[in-house]
């Protein structure tokens, strides 16, 4: 339970791009891990890509104002993983055991790796600039326990 | 009562100086000046004893709002006891007197 | 005794209010920073302030309750959020300008440490006034 809303928004986001970044990291680790589509005993690994979206909390009022609304600015969540539906980047070798007994061709997962650095550093500049935002809220709180000590 | 002149910002006649005059020009007794104060006091102790409940559940998110309400409380108090203080000191210095 | 009934004070505390709404709002634009059809929002306080606190505008007469006034009074002014639907920043349609919000959000700490410094200093002085040392 965040303390104050404006932690609960930035903490939202450090852990939405941290999962980002582990999905990078786990598309990265597979980029060469071959498979054969339709083989479940080789399936063919897809990039995962996360979902970002708004958080809405939907918020009961009883009282005065009796009813249900959606607060705005609760940060971001991922709303799912999805795989990659792209084709396959095909190769050519024979000698795999993965390897289309017909073609030749061994199917591997369509990852690029100068585009997943690029996420990467996407990725964490999202995370660091949360980071200052989470800082700068906790240096607000900060003052304002100090009001009445100066 | 405003303690501090205020001029850099232009500010408008204050609703706060007018609520004043009314009392004053009715002349109300020491006595119930007092009342009206020590209920100022309580009132303002009473806000910001509920602005800390309604921070510990989260209905009131503004650390600022309580903070600044737990100061006004903890002045007008001081205020009321220096009073206190002042009143006492000058009724025995009163009853000390050689008649 | 309306010690602390000062105009003054009431808008620090109106400003501080602001500035915590704003810490919020630009938090959830840099969270949203990568989602896509995002649009970031804003907060107006400073034009409302200076409308309430300009003392040339003429005052409209209002002999019944339901008048509007054409002045607002101070103790009314609140910050608003405004969302920005137009424009687009990146290929998702998502508007958030990064460098723009980091910004926001350092001018914004400082008007908050600002104000309470301000604030604080005051309600100081009248301890001390009280307390005459």
């Amino acid at each position: 339970m965040p303390l104050f809303e404006s932690f609960g928004i930035s903490a939202s986001a450090l852990t939405a791009n941290r999962l980002w970044l582990d999905l990078i990291s786990n598309n990265l680790a597979n980029i060469h891990t071959a498979g054969r589509p339709g083989d479940p005993a080789a399936p063919l690994y897809r990039r995962k890509v996360p979902v970002f979206a708004e958080k809405l909390q939907r918020v009961l009022f009883s009282g005065q104002s009796s009813g249900q609304r959606d607060l705005p600015a609760q940060g971001v969540r991922v709303l799912a993983v999805i795989e990659d539906p792209g084709a396959p980047r095909m190769a050519y070798e024979p000698d795999h055991p993965l390897a289309d007994p017909v073609t030749g061709y061994v199917a591997y997962p369509n990852i690029n790796l100068t585009n997943e650095m690029i996420n990467v550093i996407v990725a964490t500049r999202a995370y660091e600039a949360n980071v200052t935002a989470l800082n700068a809220a906790k240096e607000m709180a900060l003052r304002a326990l100090e009001i009445g000590r100066g | 009562m405003q303690l501090l002149p205020v001029a850099p910002l232009p500010l408008p006649a204050g609703p706060a100086a007018g609520s004043a005059e009314p009392k004053e020009a009715q002349s109300p007794s020491f006595g119930e000046m007092l009342n009206e104060a020590l209920e100022e006091v309580n009132a303002a102790q009473v806000k910001a004893d509920q602005l800390q409940i309604k921070f510990l559940t989260g209905e009131v998110q503004d650390l600022h709002q309580v903070v600044i309400a737990m100061e006004e409380a903890r002045l007008l108090t001081s205020l009321a006891v220096e009073v206190r203080n002042r009143i006492v000191e000058s009724y025995q210095e009163i009853s000390r007197m050689q008649i | 005794m309306n010690l602390l009934g000062s105009p003054v004070l009431q808008v620090l505390e109106k400003q501080l209010d602001a500035a915590a709404l704003t810490q919020k709002v630009v938090a959830n634009n840099l969270a949203n920073v990568n989602t896509p059809g995002f649009k970031k929002s804003s907060v107006r306080f400073l034009d409302e302030l200076k409308k309430a606190l300009d003392s040339r505008a003429l005052p409209l007469l209002t002999t019944h309750p339901r008048h509007l006034p054409s002045t607002v009074p101070l103790t009314q002014v609140a910050p608003i959020v405004v969302k920005e639907e137009e424009t687009t920043m990146g290929y998702n349609q998502n508007n958030v300008d990064v460098e723009q919000e980091m910004v926001n959000l350092a001018a914004n700490t400082l008007a908050y440490q600002a104000a309470t410094r301000a604030i604080g200093d005051r309600l100081a002085l009248l301890g001390y006034v009280i307390r005459g040392r």
